[in-house]
């Protein structure tokens, strides 16, 4: 009895990762995927990522015209471990895959609710990876002045090879922000 | 690969290289720690909305488990509990239901505490983490243990094989230069590597092509006589080792060689792990 349960539950998370894996039936499956039990096994594919992306934030006094320059925050810290090394230890990956996943959602769920945010911008000034951004964002850059607005930008670049300019990929709203004490 | 014929040697092997990996990985996770405090990436403050917003009881309950410095406190145990499982199986000693029991709930504490940030070796840690707990508990009950084993094995083709056919049918991926894409990139490349690429077609061309014919005939691993599905093992493991080299993807290396002894297991018995289960059907 405890044999066949196990084996079907075994066939049942099976059958679910196989569905897990096509666009048509993955929503479906994600409802359920609480603990990231169910994997997703596309790799790099079908369209790998060939472009890097850059965090930066840009500063606007209220009431002026003009903008400050942007400014990038590095999300390679310096002293990053020398390449040769990172075949046994990398901790930077986790920040940079959290950089992208976060763009991705965020991106996303504007596609998704343009309508809603274009009525109201506290759609999307709402949602949590935007204010994980946004704070982020405010803890890295300069103490902000008190009649400063901010926003954060998240742009393309192409890597080593390519020497196209960054293109930029999302553009939040300008915010208040304070100084961290 | 006659070592791979027994339960317990393939659970023993896939114990010892995925706790390896782990605890690399947890490692780097506390090496990141200041990415769970409130301003940070992972910041529990603000990602604890996206599945409790309507649970203001559960949140705060919880919030001591998950919020910054309570992560430090379960990486931590999470460190010793595989140390616990390293030094046992190293020692040649059966795998403890206990320690692995804790060690996936560990894992699953990380899956759900870490909503961005994780990859393909999170998940294929913990379902060979999973699995040998199952059989920990239940080591004399050969339907389960075998079972096991073979989810294991069937993940792990799984996984090879969507992503070779994923490939396969990208016209990217076919155009055979896409690998120089990714490996100019400052996130999972090198100047080095994509200079060396861009200047080498053949080699170019070679690592990509090679890339798709490898993982859609993984199932080739089921049919090759022993010890040629070992030998066969050699080009995944060869490629992990490359992608952790060049794209620093480190922790797959792990997560997928545990996965090995399982799919040696099940091509030396394919036959009688078939009627097997379809005798357990029976009840």
């Amino acid at each position: 009895m405890l044999e066949a349960a196990v084996v079907l539950v075994l066939c049942a998370w099976g059958i679910a990762t196989i569905f897990y894996q096509f666009k048509a039936t993955s929503d479906a499956v994600a409802r359920w995927n609480f603990l990231s039990l169910i994997p997703k096994w596309t790799f790099f594919a079908p369209r790998p990522k060939t472009t890097d992306y850059q965090l930066l934030y840009q500063d606007r006094r209220l009431g002026a015209d003009s903008m400050a320059e942007p400014v990038e925050i590095s999300l390679m810290p310096k002293g990053r471990v020398a390449p040769v090394l990172r075949f046994l230890w990398n901790p930077c990956k986790r920040n940079t895959k959290a950089i992208n996943d976060i763009t991705g959602f965020i991106t996303n769920y504007k596609a998704r609710h343009r309508r809603r945010i274009a009525r109201n911008a506290l759609a999307l000034e709402m949602y949590v990876p935007y204010l994980v951004m946004l704070n982020y964002v405010s803890s890295r850059a300069r103490a902000p002045t008190a009649d400063c607005r901010r926003r954060f930008i998240v742009r393309k670049s192409f890597g080593h090879i390519r020497r196209d300019p960054p293109v930029p990929v999302l553009e939040s709203n300008f915010h208040r922000v304070e100084a961290l004490s | 690969m006659s070592e791979f014929m027994e339960v317990a040697t393939v659970a023993r092997v896939s114990g010892l290289v995925v706790g390896a990996g782990m605890a690399i990985s947890t490692l780097e996770f506390l090496a990141n720690l200041r990415e769970c405090r409130s301003d940070g990436l992972f910041s529990w403050e603000f990602w604890r909305e996206t599945k409790w917003r309507r649970l203001p009881a559960l949140k705060r309950l919880t919030h001591p488990l998950f919020a910054y410095p309570g992560v430090l406190t379960v990486l931590l145990a999470r460190l010793g509990l595989i140390a616990l499982l390293l030094v046992e199986l190293a020692r040649g000693g059966p795998l403890d239901p206990a320690v692995l029991t804790a060690l996936v709930a560990t894992q699953l504490y990380v899956n759900f505490r870490y909503p961005v940030g994780k990859d393909g070796s999170d998940q294929m840690s913990t379902i060979v983490l999973f699995m040998l707990a199952v059989i920990a508990w239940f080591p004399d009950r050969p339907v389960i243990t075998v079972a096991c084993v073979v989810f294991i094995a069937f993940q792990s083709l799984l996984s090879y094989l969507t992503a070779g056919v994923a490939k396969l049918v990208s016209p990217d991926w076919r155009s055979g230069d896409i690998i120089l894409g990714v490996i100019a990139t400052e996130t999972y490349g090198s100047r080095f590597m994509a200079g060396l690429l861009r200047d080498h077609k053949l080699l170019r061309r070679t690592m990509n092509h090679s890339t798709i014919v490898f993982e859609s005939l993984i199932v080739l691993v089921l049919v090759l006589p022993p010890p040629w599905n070992a030998y066969f093992l050699v080009i995944p493991l060869i490629f992990h080792a490359a992608c952790a080299a060049m794209m620093g993807l480190n922790i797959f290396i792990f997560a997928f060689a545990a996965t090995y002894p399982a799919l040696l297991f099940v091509s030396n018995h394919l036959h009688e792990i078939a009627a097997m289960l379809g005798r357990s059907d029976c009840g």
